[in-house]
């Protein structure tokens, strides 16, 4: 027998007896291999799922669009409440009366200002 | 990068592959870490870590990285014990878990035999006794290589080294394995 083969026999001993020793597990071994399996199976499910979703969430365009145009809303909401307003005129003043004095006057400065003008045209 | 040689009767789906491939990935963790609950755990977070990340990979490719995967997991299992015994080094090293077991318990009854096979089974018991007792890699290249039959250039991948280190490994693994037999049974293979 030649060291090869001699060697190969030694590891096909092992290598069955491996195997036997699998053949020959325990009941309960073989049902935690087995749920192993498929909790592994059940969680990558699980994952596959919630990351699918995520990047669904992410990266559709009606989404997008839709988060841009509430974003672009709110910008525009904001900006307009925060210019500043024009003071409000006091009531007490709308209801004041002026004095005729200060009328009278204010047609003769008009008066005069328009008598400059002909004037000026005249020359 | 792996090589992989494409055989017939791989399967061609993963609910298949991890059935044909759970019996023997356990045994190789259970050789590894001693401890069944925690063999289950990193069979577990090896075939998740698998389906979740390489399921759309050929199905020649998936036995490689299932491997290298658990080899992995158990490299870090490892790691993770030392730092473990350095932190909490007042502690026993017994682990609690009450159901742990030794890998080789797992074994057929040799009294069931008739006197022809006795023989055959005591030799070869003495030859997963002397698994036990290679070191972490020579043990891990000759799972690899002679029972899952991967290359050279897998097994390499797998275990993170050369291509010489895999047939060094391998070399030694077997030449202990023969003695071992050798000296047990006073027979020359």
């Amino acid at each position: 027998m030649t060291l090869q083969s001699k060697s190969g026999t030694g590891e096909q001993q092992i290598n069955s007896r491996l195997d036997q020793a699998n053949a020959a597990l325990p009941q309960s071994v073989k049902q935690d291999i087995a749920a192993a399996r498929l909790n592994a199976q059940a969680e990558a499910l699980a994952l596959t799922k919630k990351r699918s979703i995520v990047r669904n969430w992410h990266f559709t365009l009606p989404a997008t669009f839709t988060s841009v145009g509430v974003a672009l809303a709110v910008v525009v909401l904001v900006s307009y409440r925060q210019t500043p307003l024009i003071p409000v005129l006091p009531a007490e003043l709308l209801t004041l009366d002026v004095p005729l004095v200060d009328l009278a006057l204010l047609e003769d400065l008009e008066f005069a200002d328009w008598l400059a003008e002909q004037q000026e045209v005249l020359l | 990068m792996l090589i992989v040689e494409h055989h017939s009767d791989e399967p061609q789906d993963m609910d298949s592959f991890l059935l044909q491939i759970e019996q023997k990935a356990y045994r190789m963790a259970l050789m590894s870490v001693n401890q069944h609950a925690d063999a289950i755990d990193l069979l577990q977070d090896s075939m998740l870590k698998l389906v979740v990340n390489y399921a759309h990979k050929p199905p020649q490719e998936w036995k490689p990285l299932f491997y290298r995967i658990l080899q992995n997991r158990i490299r870090d299992w490892h790691r993770h014990q030392k730092v473990k015994q350095l932190l909490f080094f007042w502690k026993a090293n017994n682990h609690p878990d009450d159901t742990a077991e030794e890998w080789s318990s797992y074994v057929g009854d040799a009294r069931e035999l008739p006197d022809n096979r006795l023989d055959a089974s005591q030799q070869q018991d003495t030859a997963l006794k002397g698994l036990a007792e290679l070191s972490e890699k020579q043990r891990q290249c000759f799972l690899l290589r002679s029972w899952e039959g991967m290359s050279v250039a897998d097994t390499a991948d797998i275990m993170g080294c050369s291509q010489g280190s895999v047939k060094t490994h391998y070399s030694r693994a077997v030449h202990k394995l023969r003695s071992v037999l050798e000296d047990a049974h006073d027979i020359t293979i």
